[in-house]
């Protein structure tokens, strides 16, 4: 383990992408919620997508 | 929707190539079968006339009357009638026959002629009919109904040109005179059969055909099983055997990329970021795109074949049993590749009780999404080895214990919910075998991969890295791998459920990859990679390796191996009865109209599956102990 894990970029490269992840993701759900559409339909989608 | 451009819709009885039609005219790739009953929600795109004009063109679920009937043909019935509450009335409707069937299908034309509305005859199949020895007489046909008559072969393309030149401004108008009693059923019929007695002669001496041949055996009440079962295992021993090399090809490419990434970057999060959360995780999961090619390209043959109505026919008997009709065995069938267009199926069912029933058990069908799980664990059950008839007969079992368990719930429903206001006739229709579109075919395989994908390279994506932030932070400094681990987020969740799931036979780590897979069922796959590679991670040259070698190397504290027989069928048993998958839940809601049956079936079968783990899991070790 890295002990100065802070003073690395890497750590900060990573914390990034966690929060950019989050960050998208509360996106995504509030606007599934609005159109209350199923796009991410099953694995596989579901190619019956509610009008 | 534009006031500018014209709507045409799409109308005909079920499975007279209507969605075939709107393929060939809009360029889609909306879901074709040879059943009736593959089309049960509107589906709209558009087309160019050789004159330039664009039209919205519409797709309705297949009708036989504009009377009564289940919840899709409402759909067909409200749109030409223009009641529906989102679509205007179409200016144009195509209505679809098929020229071998002419008797039943001209009913619903001459139903749709009286409605008044600008209307074109599509005849379509005239390859089927000429094939059994029909003579068309479209020119008469046209006579008769005073409207136009396109001939047509929609899979193969033909006729579309003529029909787009009927397409034309100013639409065809209803005729002036027709040669029935407008509004009375007996007339109307009587004239369809005269009509097409006159312009689809029938040979006088019946052939017996290829599909009268094929059904003496496969509608056998013996033989017929043989091959029902047959079918079912051939497709699970091709899913096995015939998938290992490409995916060992994806496996290679997973590890090459995890060894660039490491010889390019130093040391550091970022790095097991990239390698351990995105290669590994989801890699793990994008390993079993082969696989999921296969089955959907298999359950394309069976849906295009017309072999979906014979097992609907051989079920009937059974079906009946469990309080149910053949017909609602077609969406159970279909959530064999995902519960959310069988659920959306069941529309085709005319007693609203069993079409509840039947939604109510549509997800314990195994969909594709659990195919990744299965294909992790039924190889750590059968000794590794991947390949084999002993798998595909495995496999087959999980299918039959989903199949049967829908089954037994459905007939204790059933029961509860009491008899039905109507009597629900059980219609089916064998259209006959056919050899499927494979253009359609491939267009629909690649598709639903590219699905999978997609998914794999955003919700499981951003899981693995949520995931993997949670097994890393927060950071203890620390020579022993295990007290890392527990101090990080996942560490703390897996001590506190680990009392929960060891009863099951799982520790916590499994447990928190169950929890992850509550957002898709693939995740667990993905989740299981990355939990279980930490441990070694101060050994730079274990941390790869198959996912499965390492669960079965895994031990408890006590030095006694963790994935045993009993667990690991524990955990089979809770993936096949679990239900793990929001989307589904959000058609549930809507089409049983309540969100109380969602969330009534997700606790009901959650919790069965939870329950069935505990049996097996202790049954399990009392045995084997
Ligand atoms: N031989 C032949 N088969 C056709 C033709 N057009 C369509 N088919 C086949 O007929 C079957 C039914 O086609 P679909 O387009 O799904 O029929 P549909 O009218 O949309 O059916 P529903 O959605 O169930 O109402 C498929 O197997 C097609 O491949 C044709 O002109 N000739
Ligand atoms: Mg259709």
């Amino acid at each position: 383990m890295n002990p100065n894990a802070l003073s690395d970029w890497q750590t900060w490269a990573a914390i990034t992408a966690v929060v950019v992840t989050m960050v998208l993701f509360i996106r995504g759900a509030r606007k599934k919620k609005k159109s209350g559409g199923c796009d991410s339909c099953g694995p596989v989608g579901c190619g019956s997508d509610p009008e | 929707m534009e006031d500018s451009t014209d709507l045409v819709a799409l109308a005909g009885n079920p499975n007279s190539g209507k969605t075939t039609l709107f393929n060939a005219l809009t360029g889609s790739a909306a879901k074709v079968g040879n059943y009736a009953g593959v089309t049960v929600d509107i589906k709209r795109g558009e087309t160019r006339t050789p004159h330039g004009a664009v039209l919205e063109i519409i797709d309705l679920p297949g009708t036989y009357s504009l009377e009564g009937g289940s919840p899709d043909q409402q759909i067909a019935r409200e749109v030409l009638s223009g009641k529906h509450d989102r679509v205007p009335r179409p200016s144009l409707v195509i209505c679809v026959l098929d020229a071998s069937n002419l008797e039943r299908h001209l009913q619903l034309a001459l139903e749709v002629i009286e409605l008044e509305i600008p209307i074109v005859i599509a005849l379509n199949m005239v390859d089927l009919a000429e094939k059994t020895g029909i003579r068309l007489d479209p020119v008469k046909l046209a006579e008769e109904l005073g409207v136009p008559v396109v001939p047509m072969q929609a899979d193969k393309g033909k006729g579309i040109v003529e029909l787009k030149q009927a397409m034309r401004h100013p639409f065809p108008a209803a005729p002036d005179e027709i040669g029935w009693e407008k509004g009375d059923a007996e007339s109307r019929r009587a004239f369809g059969l005269s009509t097409s007695d006159l312009s689809a002669r029938r040979p006088t001496a019946h052939t017996s055909t290829l599909s009268d041949k094929l059904d003496r055996v496969l509608l056998h009440p013996v033989w017929g099983w043989f091959f029902f079962i047959g079918i079912f295992f051939a497709l699970f021993w091709s899913i096995f055997s015939w998938a290992g090399i490409p995916m060992g090809w994806i496996e290679s490419a997973q590890e090459f990329l995890i060894g660039k990434v490491e010889g390019l970057m130093s040391e550091g999060d970022f790095r097991d970021l990239i390698t351990q959360g995105i290669l590994g995780g989801v890699g793990a999961v994008v390993i079993f795109l082969p696989q999921i090619l296969m089955l959907f390209f298999f359950i394309g043959l069976l849906e295009s074949s017309g072999y979906m109505s014979r097992a609907a026919f051989l079920m009937d008997g059974f079906m009946a049993k469990v309080g149910l009709s053949g017909k609602a065995f077609l969406p159970l069938l279909s959530s064999f590749a995902c519960a959310i267009p069988g659920v959306m199926a069941t529309r085709t069912i005319d007693s609203a009780k069993e079409r509840l029933v039947t939604i109510f058990v549509a997800p314990w069908m195994s969909c594709s999404a659990r195919l990744p799980v299965y294909l992790l664990l039924v190889p750590m059950l059968l000794g590794g080895r991947e390949g084999g008839a002993k798998q595909a007969l495995f496999f087959l079992g999980i299918y039959v214990l989903g199949t049967l368990t829908a089954f037994a719930v459905a007939r204790i429903l059933r029961g509860r919910l009491g008899p039905d206001e109507v009597e629900s006739h059980f219609m089916l229709e064998l259209p006959p075998y056919r050899l499927p579109q494979w253009n359609y075919i491939f267009r629909h395989v690649l598709d639903r991969g590219w699905a999978f994908l997609r998914k794999a390279g955003t919700t499981i994506l951003g899981i693995m890295i949520l995931l993997w932030a949670a097994t890393t932070y927060p950071k203890l400094d620390s020579e022993d791998p295990g007290e890392v681990l527990s101090h990080t987020i996942v560490g703390r969740i897996s001590d506190t459920i680990e009392p929960l799931v060891k009863p099951m036979g799982f520790d916590g780590r499994t447990g928190t990859a169950i929890l992850t897979s509550f957002a898709a069922r693939e995740v667990f796959v993905g989740s299981m990679a990355q939990l279980f590679q930490i441990e070694e991670s101060d050994d730079e040259d274990e941390t790869r390796g198959r996912i499965r070698d390492r669960l079965a190397a895994e031990t408890w504290a006590d030095g006694k191996p963790m994935f045993t027989m009993p667990a690991v069928l524990a955990l089979l048993i809770f993936y096949i009865y679990a239900l793990q998958c929001l989307p589904t839940s959000a058609v549930v809601a809507r089409e049983a109209g309540s969100w109380k049956w969602a969330v009534g079936q997700f606790v009901f079968m959650t919790v069965f599956a939870a329950v069935a783990a505990l049996l097996v899991y202790q049954v399990g070790t009392f045995f084997s102990s």
